[in-house]
C-alpha cells in the first residue's frame, strides 16, 4: 500500500470512530488533496453538522486540532489535515479573503494602517497570501495567541 | 454511547503507551466526572502545548455530554 492511501485509510477510519464516539450523526463525504500535495481535506457532512460546528467553529477545530495530534502521533507529522463541514470553512475563507481586499484598498485609500480582527494561523496566512498579490501594501502580524490580527500597512513612498 | 468511551478512545490516540490508559466515569444524577490516568511520560501528550489537547478533549467531550443531557468533566489525574 502506498503511504497516501495508508494516510487516507487511517483518517478517514479514525474521523469516523471520533464522530461516532461524540455522538455526532456526521460522516466523511470526501477525502481530497488541499491546496497544495501536503494539505488533506476532509469534508463530513450528515444531520448534525451545525453542533458539530459549533459556535464560532469552536467545535470543528477541536475535532480539527484531536485528528491533527491523533495523525501525528500515527506518524503522519508534516501533511496538514483540514476539516471542514458543510462548506463552513470554505465559506468562511471566501469571507476572509474579501474582508483582506476591501480592508487593503481602505489602507490604500486612506494611506493610514488597517487592522484587521482577530484570527486563526491559518486564516492570517490567508490574509498575507492574499494581500501579497496586491501592489502598494505589506502586512504584519500583531498582538499574543487568541488575540493575534494581521495590520495592513501602505508602503511610504 | 459512553463518555467513558470516547475519553479512552481519544487518549489511546494520542499516548505512546495506550495499555496504561485508565479512565473511570463517576457519575452523579446530572453531572459525571471523568477521571484520565495515563503513564508519567504521556501526560504532555493528553495535555499538549499550552493545554490545548485537553480543551480540544474537553469541547468534544461536552457535545457528547449534550446529546444525552448530562454535563461530563475531564479531569486528567497527574
Amino acid at each position: 500500500m502506498s503511504d497516501d492511501v495508508r494516510i487516507e485509510s487511517w483518517l478517514e477510519d479514525f474521523v469516523g470512530k471520533l464522530l461516532e464516539h461524540a455522538g455526532f450523526d456526521l460522516w466523511v463525504e470526501e477525502l481530497a488533496i488541499g491546496s497544495d500535495e501536503n494539505e488533506l481535506r476532509l469534508e463530513l457532512g450528515g444531520p448534525d453538522a451545525a453542533r458539530a460546528i459549533g459556535r464560532d467553529g469552536q467545535m470543528l477545530d477541536a475535532l480539527q486540532y484531536l485528528v491533527t495530534a491523533a495523525a501525528a502521533h500515527a506518524g503522519m507529522s508534516g501533511r496538514r489535515i483540514l476539516l471542514d463541514i458543510e462548506g463552513y470553512r470554505k465559506r468562511r475563507e471566501d469571507r476572509v479573503r474579501e474582508q483582506a481586499e476591501r480592508a487593503a484598498t481602505e489602507a490604500l485609500e486612506r494611506g493610514e494602517p488597517f487592522d484587521l480582527e482577530p484570527m486563526s494561523p491559518r486564516e492570517r496566512r490567508l490574509v498575507h497570501l492574499t494581500v501579497a498579490g496586491i501592489e502598494g501594501i505589506v502586512t504584519e502580524s500583531h498582538g499574543e495567541g487568541d488575540e493575534r490580527y494581521v495590520r495592513l500597512l501602505p508602503k511610504s513612498k | 454511547m459512553q463518555m467513558k468511551d470516547l475519553i479512552e478512545f481519544m487518549a489511546k490516540a494520542l499516548v505512546d503507551n495506550p495499555d496504561n490508559v485508565d479512565v473511570r466515569e463517576i457519575e452523579g444524577e446530572q453531572s459525571s466526572v471523568v477521571e484520565l490516568r495515563v503513564s508519567k511520560e504521556d501526560l504532555g501528550k493528553v495535555i499538549g502545548k499550552q493545554g490545548k489537547t485537553a480543551r480540544a478533549m474537553r469541547t468534544i467531550l461536552s457535545a457528547a455530554s449534550t446529546k444525552i443531557r448530562k454535563r461530563a468533566m475531564l479531569d486528567i489525574i497527574e
